[in-house]
């Protein structure tokens, strides 16, 4: 019955924006776009006609009372009177191109957070890198969300091929073909460079857990999420070769490079002689110990 | 959970399809691809699904409505985003709304659907069946919403909620002796947030408060499975053949979390941005457990034999975390910026469980009957973590094509984990005090000219000693790519990935290594046709010497991979028609040797403007070298209707 009323509350909630966003279309339509985005630019330049649809255009409606003009236009392309005057010369009008294009886009998107920055980012407004390489003001594709130039997975590929490549090629990887899942699910474009832009849980776990809640803990006999190492200490998120995504080709392998007394001063018990590793069930150590991420209840992960 | 899904899909299709007729008369740019999907399998389902799992079913391929206008007829949204892929049966299906109204509200919400198989049969299962240890076949649905008020006021409120619920059937087993025996599992997994706060903005400040409220419930019950009785090990100890006749179990855990994060950012003038932040988090778990089993049965720590055993536990467990740090951003001049700044991060785990076990019907190794028995264990752990992070980065961009970015951080781990005596399997073994501290010095030139870009990054790390066997002491990862936009009708890339970690320390030894080269080639010889071609290889050698528990003897783990791949695909976009095509061979000679070929085929036919009808195919086949049983071909075959009013 909570599931229901749940079910209905999200029908109705969905059913009264999308019905409302349909009642709001009704005086948008037939109004002169024109008119909204600057009758002068759009004259000639087809974009500004379709900029009445750019979340550009609605914000700069809210910060100036709902008139929007050539004013519009010239925020970002500078004072186009002369650029008018001389019958269209491209010399004379700001465009918004490489490194100087994105310094546009930052005197506004300038705020930073803990672990992203629009300025200083990975991704940061370089002549090669910047705003404009993922972001497209006037021709985004219109099935993306944030004005993106095509499909986040797609448009990651387009320089890290290595990593977009390891996702085709592994039999066990995340899924991103499908679309529910994609590069900035995890990564955040604007991040530092700190551990490449991976994202953290508000708390500063790591990101896996969003997802994968039930290996988050606590845990009394915790392993080895994020106390020494972290997740990718055993799996490789990019796409791997063995189930689970694992490291090592063997469950044995996977444990005992780390549980070993060959070293001192490390962390990692040996386990005692009766674990036979030639034997096949000792050389998969998670028939016993399934609770490998941690247990509420068994010291040796057992249960 | 499931009515919860099935209602909120058949909300959201229906009312974006029922706006989408009023969208027709509006233009709102609306599409939709709806239909059914076949599965034809030869060889292992198992594999298949662990690795694919894409199943038969109605399948939503795609749904996308974007409305974006003047609020003045009807002030409620102003602008509105529905986006969904995949959605029914999946197995990874998603749907997001962004809507709003300028200056009054912004509502985002998420809603992914996971389907989340494993049975595999030669891997970590020595039971040698598909029943075994992490088996599952579970589903996950996530939520998340977020609502910001009043968008660029002075303060703006901040609510959200995020669900995320896990469950399934699965199977597990049981270590008894020196037995395994195969359980049945029901899990039931349900993680929840609430988030209250508010953003503000005030002259060159601005921040953001958040108290957030997580509750994680987690209830699982395992029972024998039918004809699991006689566990795997088909000896006898001591004369006696070891069987479970019942045995069950069950555990419920509640952890709430309140988190608490503040976050400040103020412009000490138009060239220096600050930051501060602290987050905290106060996780507290409670558990409880019990287990009942009866049979003939052996426990070797206690030296006898029983024929039933109750086992109670109750635990909790504290996890404290905080961090604090603060960043400077200095925009020194044009297209030069320093940033800096420190972080330190602290995580305590404290807990206890309390068990207790009575063993009941016990006797001897020599057979006399004894007296019922009960242990009490009362473990006792805790683990302290700080980590403190340093870092400083210039990025230069102001030299024309060129961009550089130089940094160094440094990282110190200090961490003290107290476990339970009865963790430990051979004395000496994971307690104590790790210390750890790396210095990282990284780089990353970018050039790019007209039809030319190209790329080289670089980290060095250097560290004083391991906490974990397999952490490193040196290791440099570079990278390099370029591309080539020489002609409208020719694209090149190629990107080589160069890893290498060493650790030297004694009875550590270990060596790793990874490369990775990737080619790139689209050519688009008339507007209506791309053809794509890729080449990758991939290598990967990394050795450490292990101790065998058996007999002490010192052993190299090593493992390799050494793969190739090669792509090809084709598009082609006419009037009324479009097609694309690709297939892709990966063949991986190292450790564990398989290949890989995958191919598909859409075609995307208008019928009107308003219509059309897309057939697609695809295929996957998996040739496992190692455990043949594994291998599989999988075709797919999806007919839909598209519909774009």
């Amino acid at each position: 019955m909570k599931h229901l009323s749940l079910g209905a509350f999200a029908a109705a909630t969905l059913a009264v924006l999308t019905a409302g966003a349909a009642v709001a279309q009704a005086p948008a339509s037939p109004a002169p776009a024109k008119v909204e985005a600057g009758p002068a630019c759009a004259d000639c330049h087809d974009e500004a006609k379709i900029f009445a649809n750019n979340p550009h255009m609605r914000g700069y409606r809210a910060a100036h009372g709902g008139a929007a003009g050539i004013a519009v236009c010239a925020t970002c392309h500078g004072d186009g009177a002369k650029h008018m005057e001389a019958g269209g010369d491209k010399t004379l009008i700001k465009t918004l191109h490489g490194r100087t294009g994105a310094e546009t886009c930052v005197t506004c998107h300038k705020q930073s957070a803990e672990r992203s920055s629009f300025k200083t980012g990975v991704h940061a407004s370089s002549e090669a890198v910047n705003c404009l390489s993922c972001h497209a003001i006037h021709k985004s594709d219109p099935k993306q969300a944030s004005l993106l130039v095509s499909a986040p997975t797609k448009l990651c590929a387009t320089c890290h091929q290595d990593a977009a490549s390891s996702f085709r090629t592994f039999p066990y990887a995340h899924r991103l073909k499908e679309g529910a899942l994609s590069c900035v699910s995890c990564h955040d474009p604007h991040g530092r460079s700190y551990k490449h832009a991976v994202k953290e849980t508000r708390a500063g776990e790591p990101g896996c857990v969003s997802c994968h809640a039930e290996v988050r803990g606590p845990f009394i006999f915790t392993h080895v999420n994020g106390v020494a190492g972290d997740c990718t200490s055993c799996h490789v998120p990019h796409g791997s070769s063995y189930p689970h995504q694992l490291q090592r080709a063997t469950i044995a392998a996977q444990c005992l490079e780390c549980h070993s007394t060959l070293s001192s001063g490390t962390l990692g018990s040996q386990p005692p002689s009766f674990h036979n590793i030639s034997l096949p069930r000792y050389r998969n150590c998670t028939t016993c110990h399934v609770a490998v991420h941690g247990s509420q209840r068994s010291p040796q992960l057992l249960k | 959970m499931r009515t919860f899904r099935s209602a909120f899909l058949v909300a959201a299709l229906a009312s974006t399809l029922g706006s989408a007729g009023v969208a027709r008369a509006q233009a709102i740019p609306f599409d939709i691809e709806v239909g059914y999907r076949f599965l034809d399998i030869i060889g292992s389902e198992e594999s298949y699904r662990s690795q694919i799992n894409e199943r038969e079913g109605f399948l939503v391929r795609g749904i996308h409505l974007g409305a974006d206008g003047k609020t003045d007829g009807f002030p409620i949204v102003d602008h509105l985003r529905i986006d969904g892929s995949d959605l029914g049966a999946g197995p990874a299906g998603s749907l997001s709304v962004d809507a709003g109204l300028t200056g009054a509200y912004r509502l985002r919400l998420t809603y992914r659907h996971l389907d989340q198989f494993s049975a595999l049969a030669g891997f970590a299962n020595p039971l040698g069946a598909l029943i075994g240890q992490q088996t599952w076949d579970r589903t996950r649905d996530m939520v998340d919403v977020n609502l910001e008020l009043l968008p660029g006021a002075v303060v703006t409120p901040l609510f959200g909620y995020t669900s995320n619920n896990l469950t399934g059937p699965g199977y597990t087993t049981a270590f008894l002796g020196q037995d395994e025996f195969r359980l049945g599992q029901d899990l039931k997994v349900h993680d929840q947030e609430i988030r209250v706060g508010a953003g503000f903005h005030a002259g060159a400040f601005s921040g953001e408060f958040l108290e957030g409220w997580r509750r994680d419930r987690e209830i699982e019950k395992d029972s024998l499975l039918s004809g699991a009785g006689a566990g795997n090990n088909t000896g006898t100890v001591l004369g006696n053949n070891l069987n479970l006749s019942s045995l069950t179990r069950s555990s419920v855990t509640d952890v709430n979390t309140p988190t608490s994060s503040f976050f400040l950012r103020g412009f000490a003038t138009d060239a220096v941005q600050l930051m501060a932040f602290y987050v905290r988090a106060n996780a507290s778990g409670d558990s409880t457990d019990q287990e009942n089993l009866s049979g003939s049965l052996v426990s070797f720590p206690l030296a006898r034999f029983f024929t039933g055993l109750a086992d109670n536990s109750s635990s909790r467990v504290q996890n404290t975390m905080w961090r604090v740090g603060g960043r400077v951003e200095w925009h020194v001049l044009d297209g030069i910026d320093v940033t800096g700044g420190f972080v330190r991060r602290h995580a305590s785990w404290d807990g206890q469980d309390l068990v207790s076990s009575l063993f009941t019907g016990t006797t001897g190794y020599t057979g006399f009957t004894l007296a019922d028995i009960q242990t009490i264990l009362n473990a006792q752990t805790s683990v302290d973590r700080i980590e403190d992070v340093y870092d400083v980065q210039i990025a230069a961009k102001a030299f024309g094509p060129f961009g550089v970015r130089a940094g160094y951080s440094r990282i110190e781990q200090d961490l003290t984990v107290t476990e339970d005596p009865s963790e430990i399997l051979v004395p000496g073994g994971q307690g104590g005090n790790f210390t750890r501290n790396i210095n990282r010095i990284e780089g990353a030139l970018t050039y790019g000219t007209g039809p030319f870009f190209a790329a080289a990054e670089a980290s060095w790390d250097d560290a004083n000693q391991a906490v974990l066997r397999t952490d490193y002491l040196t290791r440099n990862r570079e990278r390099a790519r370029a591309t080539w936009k020489g002609f409208p009708w020719l694209t090149i890339g190629a990107t080589g990935l160069w890893v290498d970690q060493t650790n030297d320390t004694l009875g550590i030894n270990s060596k790793g290594s990874s490369r990775q080269y990737t080619g790139d080639l689209t050519l688009t010889p008339v507007k209506v046709l791309r053809l794509h071609g890729a080449y990758s290889k991939l290598q990967a050698d990394n050795t450490i010497p292990i101790r065998a528990p058996q007999d002490f003897s010192v052993l190299d783990s090593v493992n390799t991979e050494d793969g190739q791949m090669w792509e090809a695909g084709l598009g082609l976009k006419l009037d009324k028609i479009a097609i694309d095509g690709f297939w892709s061979r990966f063949a991986n000679e190292g450790s564990y040797a398989y290949r890989l070929y995958r191919g598909g085929a859409r075609v995307d036919f208008d019928v009107t403007a308003q219509f059309g009808l897309i057939g697609e195919w695809s295929v996957d086949r998996y040739l496992d070298y190692q455990i043949s049983t594994s291998s599989f071909r999988a075709n797919r075959y999806g007919v839909y209707l598209k519909w774009r009013p």
